[in-house]
């Protein structure tokens, strides 16, 4: 491996990568941007950024580990561009959001009883699309953090690290994304 | 005392909270136990914390099924490798 460190552009051949590491790449952005155009980017631009930085590939670990970390960072840059919400004021944001679902005390939202056999619930497809589409409603900047928690197998430090937000921002839009989640499943499947 | 005070009076809006921050993390003793009691008591809570453990499930299912259907088609890719090498 070694070797390929000292390797300049023209001795790599573009069309060889593509062909040994284009579906692993995709197989790891897909889940995590959930969609098939903007994964289709991500991996073109990892390649792309790999082909043109070569030099700096250290050669200590495999050539696909290290497009792997190119294209986390790519997907990093992706959600941080979304990311307006500050550090800041982040307990009155929360307190806010609250506001809708809570009174003073109580709950204020019906929460039905969720009976459900999981795996027969998650076998439907129906089921399934709902969730898609409540997903899809988040906006995208609190989303950003629970699909990045959800669909990767990377921890809250690294979480934050990529998103460039506080521990206690990420456990904010953590329990925004769950909430609304909840509250659009419950509205749209479990509701009567 | 602290966590007495803590348990008696826990509200739904905090335990939410703790709730949805319990699917990530492991709590404090007190929040543990000021939770654990709150529960126990609040039936909206407790259907809420049955609720969020369906989602963490629905989610992981969701991954395993986008990870399965990631299929490159010939189309995407041969639309990559034309975007690559042209701005090479």
């Amino acid at each position: 491996m070694t070797q390929l460190s000292s390797k300049s552009t023209q001795d790599i051949d573009p069309n060889e990568w593509i062909d040994a590491h284009s579906d692993v790449l995709y197989k790891y952005a897909l889940p995590r941007v959930q969609q098939r155009d903007i994964a289709e980017d991500m991996v073109q631009e990892t390649f792309l950024a790999a082909l043109k930085n070569i030099d700096s590939f250290s050669g200590k670990s495999t050539i696909q580990t290290w497009l792997i970390s190119i294209l986390r960072h790519k997907i990093a840059d992706y959600y941080r561009k979304s990311n307006r919400e500050t550090d800041e004021n982040i307990d009155d944001i929360l307190e806010d959001f609250q506001s809708h679902f809570f009174n003073k005390k109580k709950w204020k939202v019906k929460l039905s009883d969720w009976r459900a056999n999981p795996e027969e619930l998650f076998s439907q497809k129906e089921f399934m699309l709902v969730v898609k589409a409540c997903l899809k409603k988040l906006p995208r900047a609190i989303a950003s953090a629970f699909i990045l928690k959800e669909m990767s197998d990377v921890d809250s430090k690294e979480i934050c690290k990529d998103l460039d937000i506080s521990e206690s921002n990420l456990w904010v839009r953590l329990h925004r994304s769950r909430m609304s989640l909840r509250q659009c499943l419950e509205e749209n499947w479990f509701s009567d | 005392m602290s966590n007495i005070f803590k348990i008696l009076t826990l509200k739904c809006k905090d335990a939410s909270v703790l709730l949805t921050r319990m699917q990530d993390e492991p709590l404090s003793k007190s929040d543990r136990l000021a939770l654990k009691f709150h529960v126990m008591i609040c039936k909206p809570c407790r259907r809420f914390k049955k609720q969020l453990e369906l989602i963490k499930r629905v989610m992981s299912v969701f991954k395993s099924n986008l990870t399965k259907l990631a299929q490159l088609t010939d189309k995407q890719r041969e639309r990559i490798r034309k975007k690559v090498l042209s701005k090479l």
